[in-house]
């Protein structure tokens, strides 16, 4: 597709396009593949933006791995309701994985029915979502080698047709800014990855999304727009873990033992470590991941800077943790399902990790834990470039 | 460069007196002209002459002078005091654009202490960028030798043509240091690049030419261990005629190796420091090994809060950007032995700093628009092995028997990071300069040499960069040319990214770069069992701007036209003022 044709498809979708017209566009690919697609920026309709007094509080549900369209996704779904009308919830992250098990083939495919707006029809929350490995694959085992694929969940952002608003994805890497401070700076700002075509298993052939039409510009992007940022909080999402305990394990010997099934080097994650330490070290205070179908709240660790690192890929599916031991937890579990709950205030955080039973649905405070802002503003500073 | 930008530089820096010429006065030396910073009446370059301490002693200067870390506006200009019983010794120095100190640019004014083992180390502010300039040392009545050095070009400069010497591995007592004569003499150099093994920390006999004991014995005599160790070391190595020679022609650019501590040393210990031995703490070692190398070295602190950072960065105009690198001593894990633990990813050859700083330093230069993007470092990067297979790191089973772990080949993972970025940031025009093997090697550099599919030996495709390794200047490696021929022969069959191997001559490598492409010549000589001159041209090895692989070339690089006037010979080392 030429460029000209995919900013014609594009200012179309942005503008009032409907699913008919596109089709008729020429053949049910609705998608961008242009890295222009990369570093959406925040709509105007950012949640607690509106209103002129500064934020005390944000509080907002994070879930990954959801896409099962499965009881179990039903089951964390009425959970995450109850939690969000008791305690409040501004949005929902949503870590990837969205549509098991190989995504979506086009922008009106019935599985956003299935596994997103029929699920969580009753939670009335803006969604933010992320591509997760299984958003772009083109077989059940998820490799990830259909990058393209991802394209057609930022296609059902712009989409008039869709079932509902809930679902965000402005781009396929973002920025998204909530709230504001009393001078007028968001109060939160969320960055956005996309992991995929940085740790596939298996070697996408469409050179759109190698590492240097897209890898090291996302990773740039990244890296500018949290330097930039002006937000009092910031936090991170990316599907592949950085840090894990499950069997997907640490960026930079992920899968291992199962590589020898992939064809990608990179699906060890050796440069996706690089690129999140690079983008986001000592400058967030939170990352949130899924991949791993299980809860984890990892400890600081020193080359990633204070950011609290947490796994919560359980939204659909359950999985063992493959060693515990890995990297030191303030909390982990395995088998069950779950999501987090987190509030922002001006100088702490509390998250709570909520577990769920998959085959009753109860569901159950698993773990609680308030501290205080990981980064404080007084330790942002430049760092020594001598020489 | 803007005077007023010259003027706010020059003030900046603490010890700076007289700046005269650039301040529209005379160019004379006695005017106490206060630049904001010297508020002291009493210092003056006219009181410090008048209150020199009583010295009616031979020359202090008897460890020469030398320049260092050139950048477009600054220098650093080392020499050394000898003067029994005093401390505390002011030393002036002079720079001037002539020879015979005509037009002096800069006077500045440092002090011999105990404290740094009687070395001065006076960083110069320069008027002019790309510009060569005579330095000399005045102190206790004496007058040093007269120095050499360069500015490097500003940074904005279309500069069209560079040469620099790369230089490692100068073992005292294994030979005469016929390469740092020869280099000496080369007038048109930029810089020397020194990439470590300056000094060997072994005792009398222990490395070392056997026919050369009386001609060339090093002290101390015994293995150096403590401070006093290391200081009376390089003080040994700086008595060397030819060493001094080629420092007081050539501003040089340093990085020590393992021996500038001891033999395969890394971040938390070497394979040559033995506490059973009464050798003691090995941080406590590696500290005494680093204070002297700062005090000894023409070098610049680039961090005042990191005693042990020498990775630093320099620029060459628009033409090149040079990273230097510390494989050594900042983050290195410790050596292994087997391929396995060699990939384990938790191991480290930069550490995580200085690899953040390397990749920024390379998106830096990509993005300024820099031709060529030279890294200087101590080991070799490219894989060196009895047969190279395809390396996929998911499969574990590739890259063949891997002959040396202290190089790159032992951290898999922080080569396989660096030629990652280098990979996904699509630059063009990486050059990596090596030493530390005693030998000459010029090689492309693909992150899976062995895969067919990755890597095509003939066109040099999939090529990510060149590495030119550079030779010892004394140390030895193949015992004779036919041994290394053999070796040679075999070597580059196993290897497909290698395009040449000597590994019998000493020498030095002459890197010459123009816009269009980046070349190194290699020069052997003769032989380092006597002073000689004699050298010859040996091999030559070029990358062409866009290429990332090398192709080889005929003939050495013509010298620069209208090359500076080296500095005369000492004729008034001794002149009492």
């Amino acid at each position: 597709m030429s460029v000209d044709r995919r900013k014609f498809l594009k200012n179309f979708l942005v503008g009032a396009a409907t699913i008919p017209t596109l089709t008729a566009c020429g053949g049910g690919s609705g998608s961008d593949s242009n890295n222009t697609n990369g570093g959406g920026n925040t709509s105007p309709e950012s949640p607690g933006g509106q209103d002129s007094t500064p934020t005390e509080k944000l509080q907002f549900l994070v879930v990954g791995d959801t896409g099962t369209g499965t009881q179990g996704q039903y089951h964390v779904a009425a959970a995450m309701e109850k939690v969000a009308k008791a305690q409040g919830a501004q949005f929902v992250l949503g870590a990837g994985d969205n549509i098991y098990e190989e995504g979506v083939t086009s922008v009106d495919d019935p599985r956003f029915l299935d596994s997103f707006e029929y699920p969580y029809q009753n939670l009335d929350l803006p969604f933010y979502m992320c591509l997760g490995n299984h958003d772009c694959a083109s077989t059940i085992f998820g490799g990830g080698s259909n990058n393209k694929r991802g394209d057609y969940q930022v296609d059902y952002h712009y989409s008039t047709n869709r079932y509902s608003n809930k679902w965000k994805m402005p781009a396929r890497f973002y920025n998204e800014m909530f709230g504001k401070q009393s001078n007028g700076a968001p109060f939160l700002e969320l960055f956005v990855v996309d992991s995929n075509p940085l740790t596939s298993f298996y070697i996408d052939r469409d050179e759109d999304f190698n590492w240097q039409n897209y890898g090291y510009p996302q990773q740039m992007w990244m890296k500018e727009t949290v330097e930039a940022s002006q937000a009092h909080w910031k936090i991170a999402m990316s599907h592949v873990p950085y840090k894990s305990n499950g069997k997907h394990g640490n960026a930079g010997n992920l899968d291992e033992g199962l590589r020898i099934l992939f064809n990608n080097p990179d699906a060890d994650g050796l440069r996706y470590k690089a690129f999140l330490e690079d983008a986001f070290a000592h400058k967030i205070d939170m990352l949130f991941t899924g991949h791993d179908h299980s809860m984890q709240w990892i400890k600081p660790v020193p080359e990633f800077g204070p950011a609290h690192i947490i796994v919560s890929g359980a939204g659909g599916k359950t999985d063992a943790l493959k060693e515990p031991e890995r990297n030191p937890t303030f909390y982990q579990r395995e088998e069950m399902l779950g999501f987090v709950w987190v509030e922002l205030a001006k100088s702490t955080m509390k998250v709570e990790f909520y577990v769920v039973d998959p085959d009753t649905g109860d569901y159950r405070v698993g773990f609680t834990r308030e501290t205080t802002k990981p980064v404080t503003t007084e330790a942002q500073t430049l760092e020594p470039e001598l020489v | 460069m803007k005077r007023r930008d010259f003027i706010t530089q020059a003030s900046a820096a603490g010890l700076s007196l007289g700046l005269l010429s650039a301040c529209g006065g005379e160019p004379n030396t006695d005017n106490p002209t206060s630049n904001g910073t010297s508020q002291s009446p009493g210092n003056t370059l006219a009181n410090i002459r008048k209150h020199m301490p009583d010295y009616n002693g031979p020359t202090p200067f008897i460890h020469g002078v030398a320049s260092g870390d050139p950048l477009p506006y600054q220098v650093i200009l080392w020499t050394r005091i000898t003067a029994e019983g005093l401390d505390e010794i002011p030393v002036v120095v002079q720079v001037s654009e002539t020879p015979d100190f005509s037009s002096v640019v800069y006077e500045g004014i440092g002090y011999a202490r105990s404290s740094s083992d009687y070395t001065v180390k006076i960083d110069a502010h320069l008027p002019q960028a790309g510009t060569t300039y005579y330095y000399r040392f005045e102190s206790l009545g004496h007058l040093s030798t007269m120095g050499r050095t360069r500015s490097t070009p500003a940074n904005s400069e279309q500069t069209d043509h560079l040469r620099l010497a790369v230089v490692s591995c100068s073992n005292y007592p294994y030979g005469y240091f016929n390469a740092y004569r020869r280099v000496a003499y080369r007038p048109d150099l930029d810089a020397v690049i020194h990439l470590g093994d300056y000094i060997y920390e072994y005792a009398q006999g222990e490395y070392a030419d056997k026919n050369l004991t009386e001609k060339r014995p090093i002290d101390p005599p015994h293995e150096i261990v403590s401070l006093e160790d290391y200081r009376r070391r390089y003080a040994c190595y700086r008595t060397d005629g030819d060493l001094q020679e080629c420092h007081r022609q050539h501003p040089f650019i340093c990085v020590w190796d393992d021996h500038e501590i001891t033999d395969n040393s890394w971040q938390g210990g070497a394979k040559n420091h033995n506490p059973e031995n009464g050798e003691g703490d090995y941080l406590e070692r590696k500290r005494a090994a680093v204070k002297a190398y700062f005090e000894w070295m023409p070098i610049r602190r680039v961090d005042p809060d990191n005693d042990i950072r020498i990775y630093r960065h320099f620029e060459f105009g628009q033409l090149l950007s040079l990273m230097m690198l510390d494989t050594r001593l900042i983050g290195r894990s410790e050596q292994v032995s087997l391929p396995s633990q060699a990939r384990d990813p938790d191991r480290q050859l930069l550490g995580h700093e200085q690899e953040k700083w390397l990749f920024n330093q390379l998106q830096t230069s990509h993005s300024r628009g820099a031709r060529w993007h030279v890294i200087g470092q101590q080991v070799m990067l490219s894989p060196l092995t009895l047969g190279t297979l395809p390396d996929n790191p998911n499969w574990h089973i590739g890259g063949g028997a891997q002959l040396n772990y202290d190089q790159w080949d032992g951290y898999e993972v922080s080569r396989r990071n660096l030629l990652g970025r280098i990979e996904a940031m699509g630059l063009n025009n990486a050059v990596v300069l090596t030493g530390d093997i005693h030998s000459s090697w010029a090689m492309d550099v693909a992150v899976d040499p062995g895969n067919l599919l990755l890597y095509d030996r003939r066109t040099g495709e999939g090529s990510l960069a060149v590495e030119f390794v550079t030779p010892a200047v004394t140390s030895p490696a193949a015992p004779t040319k036919g041994l290394s021929d053999i070796a040679a022969a075999a070597l580059i069959p196993l290897n497909r990214h290698l395009k040449w191997v000597d590994l019998y001559h000493r020498g030095y490598m002459v890197l010459d770069v123009t816009p269009e492409r980046c070349k190194a010549d290699w020069f052997h000589l003769e032989t380092v069992s006597e002073p000689s001159n004699q050298e010859h041209f040996a091999r030559s090895y070029l990358t062409k701007d866009g290429g990332n692989h090398v192709e080889r070339a005929n003939a050495p690089s013509a010298p620069k036209l209208n090359a500076p006037a080296l500095a005369p010979a000492a004729s008034q080392t001794t002149e009492i003022l």
